[in-house]
């Protein structure tokens, strides 16, 4: 996709974060404010990995696939 | 997204935008010199280096490499960025040999969603039992599972 931003080992690493964080969440690891905190803070980093485009690498103009760094040089 | 460019070119091609210091493009380019050899009778392959001709990459709004750009008829019909498989290009070359529809999903999309799609439900299911990660599961699974039928079904 044009608009990805991130390498196929950060989106798998997200992935796989954002599984870890519901599973603590939602199955209950984790109970009070943190379980809360951690069910809806997981789908951030499996939605970002999924899509593979990171709204905060967007904001700070950063990437994890490859850069056009001699076109920036330039 | 459509982008008309400016290209003269008769047949359909595929423009490919790299560097020398681009580990991705170096990975990817043997594959895609098969695939641009197989497809030689119906599709060009032009490579263009990005720190060569800066001027050129701003204007098609280039941002990273490798970026792959199909263009059919002067105009823009995919734009994909990073580096694809042998199966991938394939499918995408032909595609815009042949005039039919690109896939925007690609394998290791699908594959992605079908992994998380199935740990989530194996964990939603087994570990809890979590349901909200079991229904959350199948949807991620299905997202992945839908294109890769269609795949099988060009």
């Amino acid at each position: 996709m044009g608009f990805a931003n991130e390498a196929a080992w950060d989106r798998i690493a997200r992935v796989a974060g954002g599984i870890v964080l519901l599973y603590i969440g939602w199955a209950g690891v984790v109970t009070g404010g943190w379980g809360t905190f951690f069910k809806l803070i997981g789908f951030v980093p499996l939605a970002t990995g999924l899509i593979g485009w990171c709204p905060l690498y967007a904001m700070f103009r950063f990437r994890t696939n490859d850069r056009l760094r001699d076109v920036r040089a330039a | 997204m459509t982008r008309s460019l400016d290209l003269s070119a008769d047949r359909p091609t595929i423009l490919e935008i790299w560097t020398p210091t681009c580990v991705a493009c170096r990975a990817m380019q043997p594959d895609l010199d098969v695939v641009a050899k197989t497809f030689s009778d119906r599709v060009d392959l032009k490579m263009i280096n990005a720190a060569e001709e800066s001027a050129k990459i701003r204007e098609l709004g280039v941002r990273a490499t490798p970026t792959l750009i199909g263009v059919r008829e002067g105009t823009e019909v995919f734009r994909i960025v990073g580096r694809r498989s042998r199966t991938d290009l394939h499918d995408l070359v032909e595609a815009v040999g042949r005039g039919g529809p690109v896939r925007r999903v690609s394998r290791q999309d699908s594959v992605l969603r079908l992994s998380a799609g199935f740990a989530l439900l194996a964990l939603g299911v087994a570990g809890g039992p979590a349901w909200p990660l079991a229904v959350l599961g199948v949807a991620v699974f299905v997202s992945g599972i839908g294109p890769l039928l269609r795949i099988r079904r060009e």
